[in-house]
């Protein structure tokens, strides 16, 4: 039986992977009931991320690229747009210049810096306005059910379109700059958000509350704002979380494109799109604002992962089950009297 | 499974209209006059009245659309601004050629992944398995534009293993060696985020699967380990693996524009790229109209193929 | 019988079958090898515009254009060290010039054919004036007339003396006429096949080029290749080309071209990036090098209100560091330049200077003119054409200088063809600044870009810059008899453009070419077209 033992070795092995990464929240458990649905949901959020080391890191990642942003003015080496003619194109350790000079002889380290705030506001703006909007369509949608089956009729046809290439036909459309870039992205996220609202207030409207709640004639917006919103909220967030880092690439893929940000602004897209053409003699132009991006992105990845595992009920499941097989047996070597589950 | 497909076929339908009228649509987004547009910069004064009067500029918005719409069913795309012939003569070969490609990426994607994701989650937590786990978390995050020029310069400019751009070697054009020679690093660049982010749900979702009650039994029944891995648990995660496989359809074919620009591959995706540069509005819609076309039979066939393989997922 | 097929004899056999496969397969690649048609690919700057040589815009374009088309008389491009190009006789044989100088006899070759077959003759060079000059004939070309007043502005009329004889009569003489002949870029007087316009009508036969040159039309893939082949019954035996394929790729992106060369995928390219240079040549590419007459000259919108000062107009040109831009973005490969005549061309002042570099100096006008804060405004500005690269570098290094003195100022980019046509139909509202390289060995282009002749949609002086007195000295410059009179005038012009501040020149470059070490004969002669009948490939 060789097999079968490999398998549950293997079958725990991964359960308690799972489980470290919220070992903590289990702690918290012991004293909180089940039923207060929103308070424990925070709970995993916020333990969940502190425990998890690999969110951790993500969310450290974000934030120096966000002081790097706010801090800008005053922490770069020189001015973005300035220009040194004499050292173009020097490559990276040229004195003075630790990632090196672009083709018009600009500091790259601190057109990287500067860079932060273009991929940090395109990449999370887009996000919330439609996070904004996908929720109250979301919801209304699902709440009235004719309506809702054309909203979401309307939505496929959003999605029949490839995010990118929405995005680049409306962008192409509508002219280069930052405030089209960003009316873009909205409209391309838009059907995502609202289907993932969609789906969650579908459950919502089937529970019991609901329909006590119509029963009792409470008025269709605050059963809207009262009962469904808050625990559509969550899968909401924690969705455009697990989104904001490939829109990061999205917007600097436009601005690679010439359809976003325009020369001279210091932006990791464009930048990258610069140095193609020096690409053999100064491959460090292209490849450095990628990856600046690179971190940015699995940072954003990282702490949307951790956030989709804590609140996924699959794992929670698990988790609390393997917990409480740890929690009885400690009990048992302590010999106090087992909590009634 | 006939009345799935024709379900699904007549749900498509109303989708590809929607795709029509938005493609139409998108032109109105264009400041300025949409004749002067279409017709480009250089054009006098009358052949701009006459394409008004002839597009039917001055009628309602849906009488446009109608006429679009008709033309556009019948073949006509428009006329290309910048070339000066019609827009469906110059997309269909370039329509062939972003096919090969996509097709070849969506390959690497679809053999990598089910071998990478397979044999990870059966060597778990083993040397192969880490590897495999920290290595998708990255590549994952990579932007495929990135990722073309990196490739182009390590093995075009640095190593000289692969060529450099097009799709055939112009002055001696070399048949399907020659083809496979060059399409094998733009479709490696395309296939690789992909192939990590299938990967992962592949092995999570074999792993999650070969820890069931029923898996243990099947070893308890006598079964080899290999029997039951490769046999039982592969063929549960395969509506799993191949749906995620139809999800990337979608991400791969926005790649495809990057990989063509960077490798210069005579695709639609470049020819998208050069049109909007050369404000070429009519083969700008024709190349989304094409790709978005092709987007959503794509959708519909993974759909198709996802059923197949299990119909009790619906 | 089983005994011949043990193993002893199998492998034998196997040995046997192994050689003569591998015969069959060196036989069959060497003979592909030698019935491959030597085929030469060329990467240049961008997409080459029409094939209709009298409406075609670029030297891009006519650097193809002038070997499959020809006029009465060429200039020999076969002789690199000479400061100007000898004119030659092509399709006339010979010619005389009246006294007066306003009357030129050609005598036209004989036995000489267009690629279809049609005979050249008188008859067919009056089809060619007809079709570029005479409104009322059917096949007239209203967009060739539009763009070609530098060559027939001065034509009075032209007549077939006989079969082989053909006469033109100028108003008044022209004394660049002949080598205004040899001229393209902007429509091009050479000889299209009469029948060729007949068969597929003015506005086809740009897809079915026809001429009478050392190379014939194949096919064009719009954004991809023209194809050219070779002419075997060329006249001249000596240009008969060396190639029998000639494939032209337009690749506007520098670094593609570069990477293309590097891979073997194309033999020779068009101007590499100026920072290439050096790492092509320690890659073993060859590098030529040659003076050429090109300046490239900013122009301004006249039509913007800021503008209409000319302090404002002079700010501009004290504020851009001219000497900056050739020594460190061209590293070298450009001098700064300070009038509007140009290198190589007549009248060229090394010593002319039309303003210093001075931006404090520049602000100070711009208050003066009442602009203390500066103003926003745009540059128009174009991907590149034939001798360009890094345009999009040149315009962002402007923009720099010009934030300096407070002009803010937006890049739009256009790819080449597009450019040209926005160039023909004048700046936009908006617009302040557009920019071409330009410059020739003639004057012909100060015909068509300074003159109040040549404004929208007449010619190319985009800016509405109106001033009657240019077009009278263009006048005066043209028909003068001798050289130093003509000088005379091409330099009033100088001064008094420099004195408005009109166009601004910024910088004169050198033209590069880089090739793969096999490929022979490329001949760089000053100017922006080439010969390549010359050229060979060793395999």
């Amino acid at each position: 039986m060789p097999s079968i033992r490999r398998a549950i070795k293997i079958a725990r092995l991964f359960i308690m992977e799972e489980s470290n990464k919220s070992g903590n929240a289990v702690k918290r458990l012991k004293g909180g009931s089940p039923d207060e649905k929103r308070r424990s949901t925070l709970y995993f959020v916020w333990v969940g991320i502190l425990s998890d080391r690999y969110a951790l890191a993500g969310a450290i990642i974000i934030f120096v690229f966000v002081l790097c942003a706010i801090l800008a003015p005053w922490i770069v080496p020189y001015p973005a747009n300035e220009a040194n003619p004499m050292l173009r194109l020097r490559p990276m350790g040229t004195e003075g210049h630790l990632l090196g000079l672009d083709m018009q002889g600009r500091d790259i380290l601190s057109r990287l810096i500067y860079g932060s705030r273009f991929s940090l506001f395109t990449g999370i703006m887009p996000v919330i306005i439609s996070a904004f909007i996908s929720i109250p369509l979301g919801m209304l949608a699902a709440y009235y059910r004719r309506l809702g089956h054309i909203i979401m009729r309307l939505m496929d046809v959003f999605f029949a379109f490839p995010m990118v290439l929405l995005a680049i036909l409306l962008a192409a459309f509508m002219g280069p700059g930052i405030p089209n870039v960003i009316l873009a992205l909205v409209i391309v996220l838009i059907p995502y958000n609202t289907r993932v609202v969609y789906i969650e207030a579908v459950t919502q409207r089937s529970q019991g509350y609901v329909e006590a709640a119509r029963a009792s004639a409470t008025s269709d917006s605050s059963i809207l704002f009262t009962e469904m919103l808050p625990n559509v909220v969550s899968p909401s967030v924690v969705y455009s979380t697990t989104i904001v880092g490939s829109n990061v690439i999205t917007a600097a893929g436009l601005s690679f494109l010439g359809l976003g940000v325009q020369p001279p602004t210091a932006e990791w897209g464009i930048m990258m799109s610069e140095g193609r053409s020096v690409l053999a003699i100064a491959p460090h132009i292209a490849t450095l604002p990628g990856i600046a991006m690179i971190f940015l992105v699995v940072g954003f990845n990282l702490v949307g992962d951790s956030l989709r595992d804590a609140l996924d009920p699959r794992t929670r499941l698990r988790r609390i089950k393997s917990s409480f097989r740890k929690l009885s047996e400690e009990r048992e070597a302590t010999d106090a009297p087992s909590p009634s589950v | 499974m006939v009345i799935f497909i024709l379900r699904r076929l007549l749900h498509t339908i109303p989708v590809l209209f929607g795709v029509t009228i938005v493609v139409f649509l998108s032109l109105q987004l264009i400041p300025g006059d949409v004749a002067q547009t279409l017709l480009g910069f250089s054009a006098t004064a009358e052949r701009v009245a006459a394409l008004r009067r002839d597009l039917g500029l001055d009628k309602p918005i849906y009488v446009q659309y109608a006429t679009w719409l008709w033309k556009l069913v019948q073949g006509d795309l428009g006329r290309s601004i910048a070339m000066r012939v019609p827009v469906a003569s110059v997309l269909g070969i370039k329509f062939i050629n972003s096919l090969i490609l996509s097709g070849a990426s969506l390959l690497i994607v679809i053999v990598g992944s089910f071998f990478l994701g397979t044999i990870s989650a059966a060597n778990f937590r083993k040397a192969f398995d880490r590897f495999t786990v920290f290595f998708t978390l990255f590549i994952a995050a990579l932007p495929v534009f990135w990722l073309g020029i990196v490739l182009l310069y390590v093995f075009g400019v640095k190593i000289r293993v692969f060529p450099l751009s097009g799709m055939y070697n112009m002055a001696n054009p070399g048949g399907f060696p020659d083809l496979l020679h060059h399409v094998l690093l733009p479709s490696f660049t395309i296939a690789a985020s992909s192939v990590a982010i299938v990967t992962r749900v592949t092995r999570s979702g074999l792993i999650d699967i070969l820890t069931q009650p029923y898996i243990l039994a099947a070893h308890s029944r006598g079964l080899t380990s290999e029997r039951v891995t490769y046999i039982h648990g592969v063929r549960n995660v395969l509506p799993t693996f191949a749906n995620m496989c139809g999800l990337q359809v979608g991400y791969l074919f926005g790649c495809v524009v990057f990989a063509e620009i960077i490798f210069t591959w005579p695709g639609v995706g470049l020819q998208l790229y050069d049109s909007i540069l050369l404000r070429d509005a009519p083969m700008v819609q024709g190349c989304v109209l094409v790709v978005a076309a092709v987007f959503v039979l794509g959708n519909l066939a993974a759909d198709v193929i996802v059923y197949a393989l299990d119909p009790t997922r619906h | 019988m089983e005994r011949i097929f043990t193993r002893k004899w199998m492998n034998v056999l196997e040995v046997l079958a192994l050689a003569v496969a591998m015969a069959t397969i060196t036989f069959s690649a060497a003979t592909t090898a030698a019935a491959a048609p030597k085929t030469l690919v060329f990467a240049c700057e961008a997409e080459p515009s029409q094939l209709d040589p009298h409406i075609s815009n670029t030297w891009n374009t006519f650097r193809i254009l002038t070997h499959m088309f020809e006029s009465f008389v060429a200039e020999d491009l076969t002789k690199d060290k000479v400061d100007r190009a000898p004119i030659v006789p092509a399709l006339a044989t010979s010619w005389t010039v009246s006294k007066d100088g306003k009357t030129y006899t050609f005598t036209l070759r004989k036995g000489v054919k267009f690629h279809d077959g049609t005979p050249w003759n008188a008859q067919a060079a009056k089809f060619n004036l007809d079709r570029m000059t005479n409104p009322n004939f059917q096949y007239f070309s209203k967009i060739s007339a539009g763009k070609m007043g530098w060559m027939w502005g001065d034509l009075d009329r032209y007549e077939v003396v006989d079969e082989y004889t053909f006469r033109i009569i100028l108003k008044q003489p022209n004394s660049e006429f002949l080598s205004r002949l040899t001229e393209g870029g902007t429509g091009a007087p050479v000889m299209v096949s009469p029948e060729s316009v007949k068969k597929w009508g003015n506005d086809d036969v740009t897809n079915h080029p026809v001429g009478t040159g050392p190379f014939k039309f194949v096919e064009r893939v719009y954004g991809e290749k023209i194809v050219l082949e070779k002419n075997p019954n060329y006249w001249d035996p000596k240009r008969i080309p060396k190639i029998d394929r000639w494939i032209i790729r337009g690749m506007n992106e520098v670094a593609t071209r570069e990477l293309v060369l590097q891979n073997g995928e194309v033999d020779i390219i068009a101007t590499p990036s100026p920072d290439s240079v050096e790492f092509l040549a320690s890659k073993g590419f060859r590098i030529v090098k040659g003076p050429v007459p090109t300046i490239y000259v900013l122009w301004l919108n006249f039509n913007e209100p800021y503008f209409k000062d000319v302090r404002v107009r002079q700010a501009v040109a004290m504020a851009i560091d001219r000497v900056g831009m050739a020594k460190y973005l061209k590293r070298g490969l450009a001098e700064p330049a300070y009038g509007i005549l140009n290198f190589a061309g007549p009248g060229y002042d090394p010593k002319f200077r039309d303003y210093p570099y001075d931006p404090l100096k520049a602000k100070k006008l711009l208050a003066d003119a009442g602009f203390p804060n500066g103003f926003e405004t745009r540059m128009d500005w174009t991907l590149g054409g034939g001798g360009d690269v890094n345009t999009q570098l040149d315009a962002e290094w402007i923009q720099r200088d010009l934030a300096k003195i407070g002009i803010k100022v937006k890049i739009e980019l256009f790819d080449n063809n597009t450019y040209w046509d926005m160039m023909g139909k004048g700046m936009r509202d908006g617009t302040g600044f557009m920019s071409v390289s330009w410059g020739e060995t003639t004057f012909f282009w100060l015909d068509i870009v300074i003159s109040k002749a040549a404004l929208p949609p007449n010619g190319y002086n985009s800016g509405y810059y109106d001033n009657p007195k240019i077009d009278d000295l263009l006048s005066k410059a043209r028909s003068a008899l001798t050289e130093r009179d003509q000088v005379k005038y091409l330099r009033e012009i100088q001064d008094i453009i420099a004195k408005d501040a009109a166009f601004i020149p910024y910088f004169t470059s050198v033209q590069v070419y880089a090739m793969n070490p096999k490929v022979k004969g490329f001949i760089l002669g000053p100017q922006h077209w080439h010969d390549f009948t010359q050229v060979t490939k060793e395999e």
